[in-house]
Formats: structure tokens, C-alpha cells, sequence
């Protein structure tokens, strides 16, 4: 009961809903799907109702293997959902980065290479929803579950646990604390087994003290706010974005199982962008486009080529700049970019 | 509390005459009120750097100088009186170079145009990446299978490389 008190109550209602919907999973085989790994389904259900809302303060690692290994550390502060700092220890060009997350804002403080925050919406999804919205996906079969192990991680115990969207896709390994449900490991891996992308607690405390200003936003150190706020609620359809857009909202070529999530608008009429947020259940790719601004008699730029590196790619088509946020495969990624060009 | 109330007592909390109360009430609105909380930044930011300039105060002797010099400046030929006579002579490399000069403008318009194409448009894909990065963070934070910290390092290659020459 703890924990609930902690949410709000819409939250709250949301999370018992999330709860209801973890305890009867029964899929059109007629055989619960779950029941089949039930240690798994106990490790998620301590990762989701639990390990979300406890606090604590860890020191974690960061690595990425595309395009070499990039790494960083953090010490991540966490109060509960929507209330969370990363603080950027390493390497030299992120110390002294602060990611913020306080109620509906998300402030990203970066002193290089002039100080700035950059200001975006936490508020774009729900964890709640995004919770949900797996456990749906594995009562209808399209994820599965599995325990494939037991780990020490930070000095505790943890179970370790693979969610797979369908065979030859990229999957997430989780290690979950077995008294918290906290993730303490977080792996994606490519369907070949290679590790894409990885990070780790090195230390963890259950009992933190936190600052009297960790979670407050205009406790970080002054510097201007860029805000790149979504101007929209989430929106309907693509076709309510073009409305909003004033152009023809492209919409990439993804493998079947990835479904369109999520539509917003962002910046001000007359050059806004939009975001598409697609899923396949585990895997998350965000496409951004805007159209380029048109200056007189200057010629039209030629399609650029794809820059694409440690899960950021972003090119030029048409009268288009493309940004998309996705690990996935190089031949993925041509076929988004030749359905856009 | 309200708006109107948030932004006198942010003014006077930059004085350090709040009191533990309305500082207290003030930091709950201003974690709920982004426009007030901008406010607070912008405000702390300016009265900061403000108190960071080094003040410079004139020296009596400079004032002095300053003013001897104005009083003592004598107003200019025309520039029609001083150059008419001579002009005769001068007429055809004149032009030439004028026409020379034009040429050069004209270029350089056209170059800079292109440029100044380019370089917006290079701030354009910075600024899609930063809204697309931010955003893709702030998913991130509300997926239990993401981690926003991957989503910072994407977003942070994209930035640094943004400055290629990517048009």
C-alpha cells in the first residue's frame, strides 16, 4: 500500500489496473502464457510494481557498441516515478551533465559547449501505459518471457530475465533485484547475441538521503532554457499532424510487428516538426522530420547521406531533415531510409 | 499560490529576504509551473552574471583628456569640395575600379547566400536532432525496457556530429 500512496490517484488507478492485468493473462490458445515461466512473470511483476517506486541512489555505467564502445557513468538518484536526477560523472565531455526529472519536465542541464538546458516533455508517455502496454503484448503472444539465469549485480542478488518481441529481432535482458524489483543490469542484444547496448549498477542504496534540491528544476545551475516541448498532446493520427504540420507527414517503411504508438507536433506553427514513436512490443524506434526552410533564390539542398551511428542516424531527403532514435540493423535501417528518400 | 504572487516572491527571494515559508511555497509552485520556473532561471542567471562584471570607474585625468579632445575637434571638409578637383584625372581607373568593386560584391553576395543556406540549414538538423533526442529521453524515462542513459549517448553523438558537413 506503500507504494500506491506514493502515486497520485490516477496513477494509483492506473497501476491497479496494470496489477489486474498481470494476474489474468489467458491468450487465444487457451493455455495462459505466462504460467509457462512463472519465476519470469514473478521477476516482472517485482520490476514493475515495486521496483518503479522504490527509492534509491545507485552509480551506474553506460555502454554502447555501434561504432565502437562509447561509456559513461552516472550517479542516478531515484525518488520514484517522475522524480529522478542523473548526474554525469564520466567521461570528461559529459561530467557535469544533469538529466532532471521532475513531475511533467524533463531539463537536460549541459554546461558544454555553453551552458544550457535543454527542456523536454516526460509527460509525452506514461509508465503506467508503457507497463500495460507490455503486459498486453505478452498475454497476446507477441513478447515472450523467459528466466535465463541468476546474477550478482551490485552486491545483490538478481534474476536475470529476457523479453523478445519474435525471432530476429533485437531483445532486452533485465536483471531484476530479487527483495526490490529494481533493475540493477539492462541489456539490448542483437539477434546474433551480440550485445548492442548495456548498462549496470556498480552500486546501490536502498535508504538514500537526498539533497534538499535534487528534484527541484530551478536548483540546477543557471543557464538559458531551450525548450523543445511537443506544442501537442499526443496526437490521434498522422493525419492530425499534418493538419498541424502544414506538409505531408511521412511515414516510414518498418518491419510488420513494429506498430505506430505515438504522434506529436513539436515547435512553433510554420516550423514544426513531428515525432512518430513505433513499437514492436520491446523495441522503440522515435523518427523526427521537419521541412527545411526555403531561402529565396538559394538552390535546394541534394539528398545528404545517412549519418548514423550508436542508435542516432539522420539524413536529408527532399525537403526534409530525418532524425530517428533506434538500434536496430543496418539493413533496417536502409529500408526506413529508402522508404522516406 | 498564484502566478502574480510566484514571480514577486522569486524578485524577492534573489534578494535573500524570503522567509523559510514562502520559500517553501514557492519552490512547490515552481516545480509545477514551468513559466514561472523559467522565470526564476532567467532571472538568477541575469542577477549572476551581473554580479560577476568587474565594475571600472573613469579616472579624473581621463575625464579631462576626453573632454579637451572633444572641444578641440574641428569639423571635416565636405567630401564633394576635396575630391572635385582632382576627380578629372582620375576618372577611368576610377571607374574601373568601381566596376571591379561591384563585380567583387556581387560575388560575394552569391557566395554568402549559399553559405548562409547551408548554415541554416545545418542548424536546422542540429535542432531536429536536439527535439528528437530530448523527446526519445523523455520516452525513454516512461518504458520500463529503455534506459534513458542510452538515449543520452545517442543524442549526444548526434549533437557532436552534427557540425559535419552533412548538406
Amino acid at each position: 500500500m506503500k507504494t500506491f500512496c506514493r502515486l497520485g490517484v490516477g496513477q494509483s488507478v492506473r497501476a491497479l489496473a496494470l496489477l489486474a492485468l498481470l494476474g489474468a493473462t489467458a491468450p487465444a490458445d487457451g493455455q495462459p502464457r505466462l504460467v509457462r515461466a512463472p519465476r519470469a512473470r514473478q521477476a516482472l511483476q517485482r520490476f514493475l510494481r515495486s521496483g518503479q517506486t522504490t527509492p534509491y541512489v545507485a552509480e551506474q555505467t553506460t555502454r554502447t557498441f555501434d561504432g565502437g564502445m562509447a561509456e559513461s557513468r552516472q550517479i542516478l538518484k531515484h525518488a520514484g516515478p517522475r522524480r529522478q536526477r542523473i548526474e554525469y560523472v564520466a567521461p570528461p565531455r559529459l561530467a557535469g551533465e544533469v538529466i532532471l526529472i521532475a513531475g511533467p519536465r524533463l531539463l537536460h542541464y549541459r554546461p558544454r559547449p555553453r551552458p544550457r538546458i535543454i527542456e523536454g516533455d516526460a509527460g509525452v508517455a506514461d509508465l503506467a501505459d508503457r507497463a500495460r502496454d507490455l503486459l498486453a503484448s505478452l498475454a497476446a503472444g507477441k513478447v515472450r518471457i523467459a528466466l535465463v539465469g541468476s546474477e550478482v549485480v551490485a552486491g545483490r542478488d538478481t534474476d536475470i530475465v529476457e523479453v523478445r518481441p519474435g525471432p530476429g529481432a533485437p531483445f532486452k535482458r533485465l536483471w531484476i533485484d530479487r527483495e526490490t524489483g529494481v533493475r540493477l543490469k539492462h541489456e539490448t542484444v542483437d539477434p546474433t547475441g551480440a550485445v548492442i547496448v548495456s548498462s549496470y549498477f556498480t552500486k546501490v542504496t536502498y535508504e538514500p538521503v537526498f539533497g534538499p534540491g535534487d528534484f527541484l528544476p530551478d536548483r540546477l545551475p543557471p543557464a538559458p532554457i531551450e525548450a523543445h516541448i511537443p506544442s501537442s498532446p499526443p496526437l490521434g493520427s498522422v493525419a492530425e499532424a499534418q493538419r498541424l504540420a502544414g506538409y505531408t507527414v511521412r511515414v516510414p517503411n518498418l518491419p510488420p510487428r513494429f506498430v505506430l504508438e505515438g504522434v506529436w507536433a513539436t515547435g512553433p506553427a510554420g516550423g514544426r516538426g513531428v515525432l512518430l514513436r513505433f513499437t514492436d512490443g520491446v523495441n522503440t524506434v522515435v523518427l523526427g522530420q521537419r521541412r527545411l526552410p526555403r531561402l529565396g533564390t538559394a538552390p535546394s539542398p541534394a539528398d545528404s547521406s545517412v549519418r548514423s551511428r550508436r542508435g542516432v542516424a539522420y539524413w536529408v531527403s527532399g525537403d526534409r531533415v530525418y532524425t530517428l532514435f533506434a538500434n536496430v540493423r543496418p539493413e533496417v535501417l536502409r529500408r526506413i531510409v529508402a522508404s522516406l528518400r | 499560490m498564484t502566478c502574480h504572487r510566484a514571480q514577486r516572491l522569486i524578485s524577492v527571494a534573489q534578494d535573500g529576504d524570503l522567509s523559510a515559508r514562502d520559500h517553501i511555497r514557492l519552490e512547490r509552485h515552481l516545480v509545477e509551473c514551468r513559466s514561472c520556473s523559467v522565470l526564476a532561471h532567467d532571472l538568477a542567471r541575469m542577477v549572476g552574471e551581473l554580479r560577476a562584471t568587474p565594475s571600472a570607474a573613469a579616472s579624473e585625468a581621463f575625464a579631462i583628456e576626453l573632454d579637451r579632445r572633444l572641444s578641440a575637434r574641428v569639423p571635416s571638409r565636405g567630401l564633394s569640395a576635396a575630391l572635385l578637383p582632382t576627380l578629372g584625372r582620375w576618372y577611368r581607373p576610377l571607374a574601373v575600379a568601381a566596376g571591379c568593386a561591384l563585380l567583387g560584391v556581387l560575388t560575394w553576395s552569391v557566395h554568402l547566400r549559399a553559405s548562409r543556406a547551408d548554415e541554416l540549414r545545418r542548424r536546422e538538423v542540429a535542432r531536429s536532432l536536439s527535439t528528437t533526442g530530448v523527446q526519445s529521453m523523455a520516452l525513454a524515462a516512461s518504458n520500463p525496457l529503455d534506459d534513458i542513459t542510452v538515449a543520452n549517448l545517442a543524442a549526444n553523438t548526434g549533437a557532436e556530429r552534427s557540425g559535419e558537413d552533412l548538406l
